[in-house]
């Protein structure tokens, strides 16, 4: 949410109002469709198998394209319970096990007001910098996101642009 | 749907037998069963198959299908765990095998409904529970476009137990993960499908407290 100001052609300041950054669905569904564009047209440097020769065979295959991560809420409720001095979350993009190069995962990170990172908890100095680096209890680092592919939501409209919105309008009974 | 080659009533070397019998190209089959190994492979190799594949056959089909088949079993159980981390999942809790000559009609769930009330009935869990989740998956395999994929979700029984003024009601907490791969061209020269899959479901609780 950002807050934000309104003027009156009086000049008069209104109350502050909170105001959403969201973008239309259909903005959406055309900036998904976008990135799909953009990863299915990475050539691999070498000839597709079946082709003429000519042409490179994609980087990625299309069914394994990278679209989205899936995060859990009540993960983000504890991460913002335990860092209360974070101003936002940065999620870095990372690859758990080299070989499985379509499993790309998130981690995310406490960001303070400064914008920098928060890396490991406060601890006091008995705590080696080993420690620091190799523990998982000092580090708050957060391993809980799930990619898709796989964890997808195939019928969605932002998962291929031909799939119909109609069914995820959602309207109060 | 289809025919099912299910863990639940056929062992291991039956569903790669029927599996193998019903591909018509080797060759395009193995394509897709190695891009579906790819994509759900999970992100630590935890598990393992509960049964060993069978060793004296090492056609590359076999192996192809041997290795999907693995890749779908470990990422629906470790997908389990990573979702509903409070659920204690059961060992024996997971079905899978090969959905041969799918051919899903939008709206139609028998098929699947039946298979998923075969998997509660070894498992203990109320058959009723098979409708509403079949209803779920059979769309998102329709919309997987070949794309590996899993999907969850959860599911209410009457179980629901009161200590004032915590009330609890017992959930079934499932995951499917599926793709869908081509056999090779028919008799019509169209071409055949099938789906390898995994379903894995555990009963659990959830709270709240009565105002």
């Amino acid at each position: 949410m950002m807050k934000t100001t309104d003027q009156t052609s009086s000049g008069q300041k209104n109350a502050v109002k909170l105001t959403q950054p969201t973008i239309p669905l259909s903005v959406a569904i055309q900036r998904a469709a976008n990135w799909r564009k953009l990863v299915s047209a990475i050539p691999s440097g070498q000839s597709a198998a079946k082709g003429d020769g000519s042409l490179n065979s994609p980087a990625i295959p299309q069914q394994l394209i990278f679209r989205a991560i899936n995060i859990s809420m009540a993960d983000i409720d504890a991460l913002r319970q335990q860092h209360p001095d974070a101003s936002s979350i940065r999620l870095y993009l990372s690859l758990p096990v080299a070989e499985y190069q379509f499993q790309i995962c998130g981690m995310l990170v406490p960001v303070d007001a400064q914008n920098k990172d928060l890396l490991t908890l406060a601890s006091n100095e008995n705590v080696t910098q080993d420690e620091m680096l190799n523990d998982a209890s000092n580090s708050t680092v957060y391993d809980f996101t799930q990619p898709c592919p796989t964890m997808c939501d195939t019928g969605s409209a932002l998962f291929n642009e031909n799939n119909s919105a109609d069914p995820y309008f959602r309207y109060k009974k | 749907m289809g025919q099912f080659a299910s863990s639940i009533s056929l062992d291991w070397d039956q569903i790669l037998t029927l599996a193998e019998a019903d591909i018509i190209s080797p060759d395009t089959a193995i394509e897709g069963l190695e891009l579906i190994a790819k994509g759900l492979a999970p992100r630590t190799i935890l598990i393992g198959l509960p049964v060993s594949a069978p060793t004296g056959n090492d056609s590359k089909l076999i192996a192809a299908l041997t290795a999907a088949l693995t890749a779908a079993y470990n990422e629906s159980i470790f997908l389990f765990n990573a979702t509903f981390p409070l659920v204690t999942l059961p060992g024996s809790n997971t079905c899978f095998g090969v959905v041969l000559n799918y051919a899903p009609t939008a709206g139609n769930f028998q098929s699947l409904t039946s298979q998923l009330e075969d998997c509660f009935s070894h498992w203990g869990i109320p058959i009723s529970l098979a409708q509403p989740i079949a209803s779920q998956i059979q769309p998102q395999v329709m919309n997987s476009m070949f794309t590996p994929s899993a999907t969850y979700g959860r599911a209410a029984t009457s179980v629901i137990k009161i200590a004032d003024p915590i009330i609890t009601i017992d959930y079934l907490f499932w995951m499917a993960a599926f793709g869908v791969f081509n056999t090779g061209p028919g008799p019509d020269g169209n071409p055949q499908f099938a789906v390898i899959y995994s379903f894995t479901a555990a009963i659990g609780p959830l709270e709240g407290t009565i105002q």
